[in-house]
């Protein structure tokens, strides 16, 4: 199954490609982009505050950075700008109704993975986008230690992404103790992976994760058909190195789906598929090379732990017991479900009562 | 077959106006030819809600859209179909949809919207009585956490703390932002975001929810939140806990033939009688009749069933309407469809099957988005509003039906507009022959993968339908 036409690698933005145009066009005007001023207004000086605008303003006419910027300048900054606002005005680290913000690099990255910052407003979400990943290195994962289940799923292809697109339904299918590795890209649809992970009656499992992207995990119940149910949506943040997802299974089709976001909105760009797909003609040479902010391999290792081991540390101890006995009490639905933390409501009926303790103690 | 008796009934019953005798789920609907209103250019209509604004008896209209001059529209009713225009109100971007509902406690119903665009925000025009409305003062902003493209929005009591909270649909956000009504601060409701509900958060396109609805599905007397999404296909289910959503349950829409329709609308309606509340909606599919469909409450708030009925019979089902237009006590359903425009009375045949005779299909303009029914008339029976987006009008349909429960003036109609339905009948089938004739037979080549999910199927259909603010078809792909 392969991706239609036109889906298999991101399009470069008219941004990117007027600036690769731009920085070829030009290359003897950078030392005047950027430099102080307005873009969209006269100055008295030569170039203007926004580089991919001044770059590419600059390119146009060159005597808007050889000589001032005038209203000619403002003007064609303004229509050829457009969807260019970094610096703007307004802080970084705070909602505010206009797009961009005032640190050139913060805004450039926060834009890059989400455009509705830069053509729109600069909303809640691009703050906290600002506070997660600006100034954040790219992180590798360390080298593998054993075996691992390669994902067999090319970059260009959506082969492991459950009931997620409007292909041919697939899922990874772990046994219990195996270790997967594989890629996530963006693009359209978005890249996910799906691990099945059914039950026939309420069970435990442990998911150790790690990745080098921003890791959006879920745990989906219900098949294909449907209806489908986010049990807990767990944002594992970017570079926290492994992190143990411990989690119960109800009965029935459950998939543990991984992807790339976090816990405002799923990232669908900026983790481009950089292989060639043998069955589409290759790029055009003039396109940008694909964009990754951050890398896209990820790992993840299954096991099946007994019901009652609360703490994921392979056996059921006094250590349960005593996280058992802590949790007692009604579950407010409405809380979201951390599995991270500790789940004990064995059986799902809403509260911790004796029947959980009646399952932890089974299986002491 | 089925159709083509049912006219011939109709004709009959109404030359001889003698309908009244007939059993209600025998006799035909019979409507009125449209009374038009022309919206002001470049005023294109995507919803209303119809009430007594004035206090003269007679249904008003406040209509929202997509309006390059910005503009939210006061319309006053004449009592007869016929609507004009008594104030425009200022906006700041387009308003997909809107509620009447009393935010501030006065006793007055105001308006509640949500301005789209580059800088969203939630607003309210303040009623001041006589049906007219104080320009919109903003409830919250990008400062206070509104979210992405809000659309669809829903109003009531989430809390249960006696005044109106307010839920808001995230186009482009994949979510519903709901806000809390915190009380009157310096005269205005004071609103604050309580939680926001992620939606198709497991898609690898975009759910795109465009109706929200606030009901009591599960039967605890508080408001649960239903959602439409256009691109994901889904009807997506957040039961209230105490004042809070809990989980969403995303129920898929049945498979048709072939074919997964698209969901562009959907409408909460006791559908089957049983006391609780069921979600039916269009069916829109790309190969031949348009269905409707509804998902079925188990009384609990879960909605695994899904029953398919008759729906229109050309055209792409973009909205539906259920309402009881012959008094008999079951629901029938207006479809309204798009390219080309139609609407489609069908009528239920029992209280207990979820089957439809279409008793009328008229063409009517490009795109229908909304209909809603009400008593326009006084004469005791449902009249059909509904408005045509490209074509930038209000069209009204008088509601001739005799009715089951002998409401007053019903005969009278049904006798005086006897000569008129039968030649609106026939002319109706003559129609309805040549609509059958273009229905549609598959993908339109135009259409590309609009919600993003990889397949180009409805759902593209229904959202690209929805994202339209013009008539052209796109030269290539979509949006």
């Amino acid at each position: 199954m392969r991706l239609g036409t036109g889906t298999r690698v991101r399009r470069p933005s008219r941004i990117a490609v007027a600036l690769a145009a731009a920085c070829v066009a030009s290359a003897s005007l950078h030392a005047q982009c950027p430099s102080p001023g307005d873009c969209r207004k006269p100055h008295g000086g030569t170039g203007c505050e926004m580089p991919q605008c001044c770059e590419i303003v600059c390119a146009i006419n060159p005597l808007c950075c050889d000589l001032a910027w005038d209203e000619a300048c403002a003007e064609l900054a303004i229509e050829e700008c457009e969807g260019i606002n970094c610096p703007a005005d307004g802080p970084c680290d705070a909602p505010h109704p206009t797009p961009g913000c005032a640190d050139f690099e913060c805004c450039d990255f926060v834009t890059t993975i989400d455009p509705w910052c830069s053509f729109a407003s600069w909303d809640e979400i691009c703050a906290r986008e600002a506070e997660r990943y600006c100034g954040v290195a790219r992180c590798e994962l360390p080298p593998l230690a054993g075996e691992a289940i390669d994902e067999a799923e090319p970059c260009y292809e959506r082969l492991n992404d459950g009931w997620a697109t409007g292909f041919a339904p697939g899922r990874l299918a772990p046994s219990c103790g195996d270790r997967f590795e594989g890629r996530i890209v963006s693009g359209g649809p978005r890249d996910t992976d799906w691990f099945a992970v059914d039950a026939t009656a309420w069970r435990r499992v442990r998911a150790r994760v790690e990745a080098e992207f921003p890791i959006e995990l879920q745990l989906v119940l219900g098949d294909l058909e449907g209806p489908n149910e986010v049990r807990w949506l767990a944002p594992l943040g970017l570079c926290q190195g492994e992190r143990v997802a411990n989690f119960l299974v109800p009965p029935g089709v459950a998939s543990l789906v991984l992807g790339a976001g976090d816990e405002d909105r799923p990232w669908r760009r900026a983790l481009d598929c950089d292989e060639v797909d043998p069955d589409a003609p290759p790029p055009d040479p003039d396109d940008p090379p694909p964009l990754q902010v951050h890398g896209l391999r990820w790992r993840v290792a299954i096991d099946c732990l007994p019901i009652g081991d609360l703490d994921g540390d392979g056996a059921v101890t006094a250590a349960d017991l005593g996280a058992l006995l802590n949790a007692w009490g009604e579950v407010d639905p409405t809380a979201p479900i951390d599995p991270l933390g500790v789940d004990a409501d064995l059986d799902g009926d809403g509260a911790v009562g004796a029947s959980d303790l009646a399952a932890l103690l089974s299986g002491w | 077959m089925r159709r083509t008796a049912s006219l011939a009934l109709a004709v009959a019953a109404a030359n001889a106006g003698i309908a009244c005798s007939a059993r209600a789920d025998e006799t035909p609907l019979a409507f009125s030819a449209a009374v038009v209103t022309e919206l002001p250019e470049p005023f294109f209509p995507t919803m209303f809600r119809a009430r007594d604004l004035d206090g003269d008896g007679k249904p008003d209209l406040v209509v929202a859209g997509r309006d390059p001059e910005n503009r939210l529209l006061v319309l006053a009713g004449n009592g007869l179909g016929g609507f004009s225009v008594r104030q425009t109100l200022a906006t700041e971007g387009f308003t997909d949809w809107l509620e009447l509902a009393d935010l501030d406690g006065d006793g007055r119903d105001d308006i509640v919207t949500a301005w789209r665009g580059d800088v969203p925000r939630l607003v309210y025009h303040r009623a001041l009585g006589k049906g007219v409305f104080a320009e919109a003062t903003v409830l919250a902003g990008v400062e206070e956490g509104m979210g992405r493209d809000p659309q669809g929005l829903a109003v009531g009591d989430v809390d249960g703390d006696g005044d109106i909270d307010v839920a808001v649909g995230l186009y482009a956000g994949q979510a519903v932002d709901l806000f809390r009504n915190d009380g009157l601060v310096k005269g205005v409701p004071a609103f604050a975001r309580l939680q926001r509900v992620r939606l198709g958060t497991f898609l690898g396109g975009f759910a795109y929810p465009r109706v929200i609805v606030l009901a009591d599905v599960d039967g605890d007397k508080d408001l649960d939140l239903l959602a439409n999404e256009l691109g994901g296909g889904r009807l997506a289910v957040a039961l209230n806990h105490g004042g809070r959503l809990g989980r969403v349950v995303e129920h898929r829409t049945p498979m048709i033939g072939a074919e997964r329709p698209g969901m562009a609308h959907m409408q909460v309606v006791d559908i089957d009688g049983d006391g609780d509340l069921d979600v039916a909606c269009p069916a829109l599919l790309l190969g031949g009749e348009q269905k409707v469909f509804a998902f079925v409450n188990d009384g609990d708030g879960g909605f695994s069933e899904r029953i398919v009925g008759t729906g229109a019979p050309t055209g792409y089902a973009f909205t539906v309407h259920f309402a009881d237009l012959d008094g008999d006590g079951d629901l029938d359903a207006v479809t309204g469809a798009a390219l080309p425009g139609l609407i489609a009375f069908g009528r239920r045949l029992d209280g207990v099957s979820f089957d439809f005779e279409i008793d009328i299909a008229s063409l009517f303009g490009q795109l229908v988005r909304h209909l809603e029914t009400v008593d326009l008339d006084g004469d005791c029976d449902l009249d059909l509003i509904g408005i045509d987006g490209p074509g930038r009008i209000v069209f009204a349909r008088r509601n001739n039906t005799p009715q089951a429960g002998g409401c007053g003036g019903v005969a009278e109609a049904a006798v005086k507009s006897a000569v008129e339905l039968a030649d609106a009948v026939a002319a109706e089938e003559a129609g309805l022959r040549e609509k059958r004739m273009s229905a549609p037979s598959g993908r339109p080549a135009w259409l590309g993968d609009v919600d993003g999910d990889g397949a180009v199927d409805a759902a593209d259909l229904a959202a690209w339908l929805a994202g339209r603010s013009r008539t052209e078809r796109p030269k290539g792909g979509a949006r």
